[in-house]
């Protein structure tokens, strides 16, 4: 799970990292009257979306008066922000992060993942602050220091300050960097974070060392455990079709196809996609029943699938090991009947009860397809999509 | 075999390391990579010398002999191929096409779609190397994460047996977990393609159609 930079500051704030004081807002008048409660003479007006380069896509501009921050604030709300990490389509703006200005000395950078082959989490910090660190890593590795956090110690104070002299910290402000990493390792580890990151961090001329931006995504394994950090899920930021599958406990990700496909496992899933694609055609998404499908959830992922007027057609593809054939097949009777299939549909049924499967839906009496194999099943789907009008 | 629930399940893996336990298969799907991350270290400064196997995976089979594990027994037959898998109904998908094909399979292993784990793909490919009941493996990864690098890698200066492999997600987007909580493309890393292009440049045959992976495998021996 994902959430904006205010409350990524928020959650940091509690952990003894330092931020500018800010404001989140929903409306211009909000803006102002942040800007007027914050004082000073420089504002920043930040767009508030789940997505990284911000600033290069106009979303954050710097306001000297009450007059640029009522501007600012009523040209970025509304608007949609296009980012790298957004797609062309790019994302609505409905929250703002109004901020004091901050006096930059030096930018810096630090973030923490989880590393696969270690086996712990890792802090990687860098003097290129404010650049994507996937750049920094590209171009100058040499420049990202990093250090395995022991997770029965933490991350110490030693490598915190090693860390921190490593990407030139003056020696004054060591104790300070120091104390913002080991804030940002704590919040990482028990908050359940799958990424956190600051950039910039900036040095200020007084020797400051303050977080100017923070991101956090969690582990949606581990929400269970944090119902303050689930509370902060905006669901304007997700996508509406991602949002109901989540509500049927179903995997589902939208993509740009137009063949629909429903599958049980997550491997299994992804290589139906790639054999749709093999076969000229472009999945329109990635859906996963899990092993605990009813015949409720394959009713609810089908209205999921038909709800999207691309969709041409729709390959089931099913390898039954706990999830039984029979129990799909009921779940695709009951759904086509509920739903007006209005597009041909493919199954590729195999594994624990095929033949029950395969029976209930052949006395269905429903259009279906059916298929023998992965390969048979996509190259059936894809001629069906071309031959199909698609829509209802 | 554990299936306890993703809450408890974690300690319910460690419960069984410390009893001394050869071997733990972890069914559960859904556990926080936190607790995992815990639980592996442990069982490193202990020098635990338990095998754990998943969590989130269908467990093992040796058809005719034993099945630990998830997954539908009657797809097996008793052969000389080693299948293993970060999905469980991919291996099946392989198993299946093996059995088909009249090949069959030594042992089936299915090592889990999550990102902190116990045996991973090189592992599995050392014990069948040595495995006398294995002539060849299909190996079959899927995007995230280095394991399938790492064992291209190790094949190519260690694996005497004929192996192939697949990679599922050709066509997944990046930054979307797909399913498996390990299972994603962060930072440009962890692609199919860069996957299959390392099993390449280390002499392991792939194939970008899972229908074909049988047939593939029928075709090195």
């Amino acid at each position: 799970m994902k959430i904006h930079e205010y409350q990524a500051k928020e959650v940091l704030r509690n952990y003894g990292v330092p931020t500018p004081r800010g404001v989140p807002c929903f409306s211009v008048e909000e803006s102002i009257d942040a800007a007027r409660k914050l004082g000073g003479k420089v504002w920043v007006v930040k767009a508030q979306i789940h997505a990284g380069g911000r600033g290069k896509g106009g979303g954050v501009k710097v306001a000297k008066s009450l007059d640029e921050v009522k501007s600012w604030a009523g040209k970025i709300l509304g608007m949609q922000l296009v980012t790298h990490q957004t797609g062309p389509e790019g994302q609505k703006v409905r929250r703002l992060l109004i901020e004091e200005g901050a006096d930059i000395a030096t930018e810096l950078y630090i973030g923490i993942v989880v590393d696969r082959v270690t086996q712990k989490v890792c802090v990687m910090a860098s003097s290129e602050g404010g650049m994507d660190i996937e750049e920094v890593a590209a171009k100058t590795p040499d420049k990202i220091h990093k250090v395995f956090v022991d997770p029965e110690q933490g991350l110490t104070e030693a490598d915190g300050e090693a860390l921190a002299a490593a990407i030139g910290v003056p020696q004054a402000s060591v104790p300070k960097a120091r104390a913002v990493l080991q804030g940002l390792a704590r919040a990482f580890w028990e908050c359940d974070a799958s990424l956190a990151e600051i950039n910039p961090l900036i040095l200020t001329r007084s020797g400051d060392v303050i977080a100017l931006d923070a991101k956090m995504n969690f582990d949606d394994n581990a929400l269970f455990r944090h119902p303050e950090i689930t509370a902060m899920r905006d669901l304007d930021e997700e996508d509406p079709y991602e949002i109901e599958a989540s509500k049927h406990d179903l995997s589902y990700i939208s993509l740009d196809g137009d063949i629909g496909c429903m599958v049980n496992g997550a491997g299994l899933a992804m290589a139906t996609m790639d054999t749709i694609k093999l076969y000229g055609a472009e999945p329109a998404n990635f859906l996963d029943v899990g092993g605990g499908a009813t015949a409720e959830k394959v009713t609810a992922a089908f209205k999921i699938m038909l709800s999207n007027s691309r969709v041409k057609a729709i390959l089931v593809n099913i390898f039954g090991g706990i999830m039984k054939c029979d129990t799909i097949a009921s779940g695709i009777v009951t759904a086509a009947r509920e739903v007006k299939l209005g597009v041909p549909l493919v199954v590729r049924m195999k594994g624990t009860n095929e033949e029950l499967g395969r029976k209930i839906l052949a006395e269905s009496g429903l259009p279906i397809i059916s298929a023998d194999n992965m390969a048979q099943a996509a190259e059936r789907v894809v001629a069906a999509a071309r031959s199909s009008k698609g829509g209802r | 075999m554990i299936y306890v629930p993703p809450a408890g399940a974690a300690a319910a893996v460690w419960e069984a390391v410390d009893a001394e336990l050869e071997l733990v298969i972890c069914i559960t799907e859904g556990i926080p990579v936190r607790d995992m991350i815990e639980v592996r270290d442990r069982m490193r400064k202990r020098a635990k010398q338990t095998v754990l196997v998943g969590p989130n995976c269908p467990g093992v089979i040796t058809p005719d002999e034993i099945k630990i594990g998830i997954m539908p027994g009657h797809i097996h037959q008793k052969g000389r191929i080693g299948v293993v898998s970060r999905s469980g109904t991919l291996t099946y998908e392989a198993v299946a096409q093996l059995t088909e094909l009249g090949l069959g399979q030594s042992t089936a292993v299915g090592i889990g779609g999550d990102p902190v784990n116990g045996m991973k793909h090189v592992d599995v490919l050392q014990l069948f190397n040595a495995d006398p009941d294995t002539d060849a493996v299909v190996m079959i990864g899927e995007i995230g994460g280095s394991d399938e690098e790492t064992a291209a890698r190790w094949a190519k200066e260690n694996m005497r047996k004929p192996l192939v492999g697949f990679i599922a997600g050709v066509t997944a987007p990046p930054g979307k977990r797909m399913g498996h909580a390990g299972a994603i493309i962060s930072g440009g890393k962890g692609t199919a393609h860069e996957k299959l292009a390392i099993m390449e440049e280390c002499g392991i045959k792939v194939t970008r159609n899972p229908a074909e992976m049988g047939k593939l495998l029928a075709s090195v021996l």
